[in-house]
């Protein structure tokens, strides 16, 4: 196999382990603000944020 | 670490203020509610630190909505060192209300007054000394988008007592009652008694849950105290208060006022409103700027570069002279194109570049032609498809943020509360619902400036259907996809079409949920309107910044990952062995595709469109991750498709228009079906079930038990709207056949209704 196909092979194999990695880790830790959309433009989705759940 | 909370009415510049004092870069309009939430940051000078926590706007500290309860929570729970209390100075008779209010609870307060620069523009004078007399408390006269007086505004906050005892202005008759309520909170030693007293008096429901607190009130007789205390505190701010406020000049009607004139004119006001927005949609999408180019082909003037062989066509791809005719034909190709037009040209042939040059790179080098695929069809097919539409959504964007800026969008829902009142809804309703033309997650959590639950959970499930900045792609691709295929319409027509259809499907879905299942009196509407001002260059800058932000984030995680997947699918038979783009159509995403093809036949995307119509079905499903995986999916697969057919032009948007080409020649679809059918497409997806954000943000803000009736809705109204436009565009009569419909619903309901009120 030519090194340019093992080098593409494991670029990509890593970054879709490292993205599927951080979406989950911040799904998990809420790291994505209170609603996920990760959006600094809306106040829902400050760090700080804190639901008032019904 | 000290904390100062700030509060004040809506729209006096609180968030203005936040930023400047913590370096933050939060969302500030000129419209009152921007602020749902409350937020934290921490303002640094030298080596003291102070929190600081921006609160929802209120007018008072009795709360309707979710969002004025958030805020008094925080005052009375969490106990800040001092409260900031942020005054209009240019409206001081009705911020004081609250500030009158603020005084009765035990906490020390400082009052900035701020936009007293636009007092003293106006010729008026306030005096400070008179003031900090009346109130007791210290005032500050502050300009927090000019950033003056803020350093004093500190120092006097943080030199303050740490305690202080709450005071009234209310004298007099109330005496008696206001004595017995406060010992009934002193015996339950609750903090801030005097605060809690008067509003058992005022017979706030919080207050009156508590055990006792009802018989208190029932011991002052049948009185309304709340009427007598709201006159009391205005009769106490004209005579006392007011007073330090001298007008110079006695023009009684302002700039703002004659603006609005002409902007909420009775008549003139929707007519205008749909102008500016059509204006919107032509500087951004267009490409014949200003009709220069006539109206249609009959009347076009304009030579093509072509024509003034500045360029050939070979195999139906244009090839330009020289790179200094590429440049031009970013600008110009036998139209004027708008400046959305223009900018996203320039960023595709940048893209296009980078794009080439790699698959040439990779090639020379002796790379498989999987691993070619996978990188220049799949991944920068994918994400390239995706960034080229940036500058359009920023261009949009900034229109959208001028309107805001400037107080228009405001204007706009008082104008719309008429029809709205109609439907169901109130004006308010109008600002969640426009602020899902940029992302339905901010919109979302904005809509707990509505008091009533059921008007909130309508104006939720409709909010999806303005379309977002993720979904402007699939309009803008499709739209431009059917003008170039088909050489019928104008992009920038057919996308403001499809805004409008979003529209109209939201009234008449609202219209039908007000008068079924979501019952109910539409609320009064009472909203402030904010002076016009210019809009800040600085905060314009930071809409379209944290736009940017999002999608190149956006195009970098879940596009990418999405992209490599799809890609991975489509070239990858059930037995795990690789498939050449010929053989695509023996792949897993298919075979999957071709499973749900049957389920869009009657919206015209499915079976119809023959063997690749599997696409459409394909990146339906994708976009549920994330509206831009459509034209993502649509891109990646297309790329391979359309060099199968051995039509494509494998050059960056135009990928969608080869895909158009394959499905054409090789179903035999009907030119109008299909166009009908592509309509149908971008109307479905307008208004089905969002992104996975925007789905979580709605589950999280409505009521328990109303999510999966949403989702529900979404589904059922994206079929109906889809189908609707497939048959309507398809065979015109059968708009007669949905009209029929629409009346039988409508009688149904209102005889049901009637029957109800029997």
């Amino acid at each position: 196999m030519n090194p340019i196909d093992i080098a593409v092979i494991v670029l990509v194999s890593v970054a879709v382990l490292v993205i599927s990695g951080y979406l989950i880790y911040k799904k998990i830790k809420g790291k994505g603000g209170c609603c996920g959309c990760d959006c600094s433009a809306c106040s829902g989705c400050t760090s700080n944020c804190k639901h008032d759940k019904k | 670490m000290k904390t100062f909370a700030l509060i004040g009415n809506p729209n006096c510049g609180k968030t203005t203020l936040f930023n400047a004092l913590t370096g933050s870069t939060a969302h500030v309009g000129n419209w009152p509610g921007v602020t749902v939430d409350k937020r934290e940051g921490v303002y640094k000078d030298g080596g003291k630190k102070i929190k600081i926590v921006d609160l929802p706007g209120i007018y008072s500290l009795s709360p309707y909505t979710p969002e004025e309860l958030i805020a008094r929570n925080f005052i009375l729970s969490d106990e800040p060192d001092a409260i900031v209390n942020i005054v209009d100075a240019t409206n001081l008779e009705r911020n004081l209300y609250l500030t009158t209010q603020i005084l009765e609870i035990d906490i020390p307060v400082i009052i900035a007054l701020n936009m007293m620069d636009e007092v003293e523009k106006s010729g008026d004078k306030i005096n400070l000394s008179k003031l900090e007399k009346q109130l007791g408390v210290p005032v500050v006269a502050i300009s927090a988008l000019k950033g003056s007086g803020l350093k004093q505004l500190m120092d006097r906050a943080e030199s303050m007592q740490n305690k202080r005892v709450g005071t009234t202005i209310l004298k007099g008759s109330m005496d008696e009652h206001l004595d017995k309520a406060v010992d009934f909170y002193r015996r339950e030693n609750n903090s801030s008694p005097l605060f809690h007293a008067v509003k058992l008096l005022e017979n706030d429901e919080i207050e009156l849950e508590k055990s006792g607190a009802a018989e208190i009130v029932e011991s002052f007789g049948n009185v309304d105290l709340e009427a007598a205390i709201a006159d009391a505190r205005y009769s106490y701010i004209s005579e006392n208060l007011a007073v330090a406020k001298s007008k110079e000049n006695g023009q009684t009607l302002t700039k703002s006022d004659k603006i609005d004139k002409v902007l909420t004119h009775r008549i003139w006001a929707i007519p205008i409103f749909l102008l500016v927005l059509f204006a919107i949609f032509h500087l951004t999408f267009s490409e014949n700027l200003l009709f220069l180019n006539g109206f249609g082909d009959s009347t076009a003037w304009m030579p093509s570069l072509v024509e003034c062989g500045l360029a050939v066509e070979e195999d139906g791809e244009t090839v330009y002279n020289n790179f200094g005719v590429e440049i031009l034909a970013v600008f110009y190709d036998g139209t004027v194109y708008s400046p959305g037009v223009m900018l996203t040209n320039f960023l595709n042939l940048f893209l296009d570049h980078i794009s080439s040059g790699v698959v040439t790179l990779m090639q020379n080098a002796g790379a498989a032609e999987w691993t070619v695929g996978l990188v220049g069809d799949g991944i920068l097919g994918g994400i390239f498809a995706v960034l080229g539409f940036l500058p359009q959504i920023l261009v949009l964007f900034l229109f959208f943020s001028i309107l805001e800026d400037t107080g228009y969008m405001a204007r706009i829902a008082f104008v719309l509360d008429r029809i709205f009142r109609r439907f169901g809804l109130s004006g308010r309703a109008f600002m969640p619902m426009i602020m899902g033309f940029g992302c339905s997650v901010p919109a979302t959590v904005n809509t707990r400036t509505l008091a009533d639950d059921k008007e909130r959970t309508a104006t939720i499930r409709v909010i999806p259907f303005f379309s977002c900045g993720a979904k402007l792609p699939i309009l803008t691709a499709v739209a431009g996809g059917i003008v170039a295929a088909f050489g019928v319409g104008n992009a920038d027509v057919i996308t403001f079409g499809m805004y409008i259809l979003g529209i109209a499907a939201a009234i008449v879905c609202v219209l039908l949920m007000r008068n079924t299942s979501l019952k109910g009196d539409t609320p009064p509407f009472i909203m402030e309107l904010p002076t016009y001002r210019m809009p800040g260059f600085k905060n314009l800058m930071l809409h379209l910044w944290d736009k940017t932000k999002h999608f190149i984030k956006k195009a970098f995680t879940i596009i990418f990952a999405s992209t490599v997947i799809i890609w991975l699918l489509s070239h990858l038979s059930w037995n795990w062995n690789y498939l050449s783009d010929e053989e695509m159509q023996n792949s897993i995403l298919a075979s999957l595709g071709m499973l749900l093809q049957p389920l869009f036949t009657p919206l015209g995307f499915g079976s119809q469109l023959g063997e690749f119509g599997w696409v459409f079905a394909v990146a339906v499903i994708t976009g549920l991750v994330a509206k831009e995986n459509v034209i993502a999916t649509f891109t990646t697969l297309a790329i391979c498709i359309s060099a199968y057919a051995g039509s494509g032009t494998q050059d960056g948007v135009q990928e969608l228009v080869g895909l158009i080409d394959v499905i054409t020649q090789s179903s035999q679809v009907p030119q109008q079906q299909f166009i009908a059918a592509l309509i149908a497409f971008i109307a479905f997806n307008m208004t089905t079930i969002p992104c996975f954000a925007a789905c979580a943000t709605a589950k999280s803000e409505l009521q328990k038990g109303k999510f999966k009736w949403t989702l529900l809705f979404w589904l059922v109204a994206s079929y109906v709207v889809g189908a609707a436009v497939y048959t309507v565009g398809s065979w015109w009569w059968t708009v007669f056949i949905w009209l029929a419909a629409v009346v039988a619903v409508s009688v149904v309901i209102v005889l049901k209704n009637k029957e109800k009120k029997k």
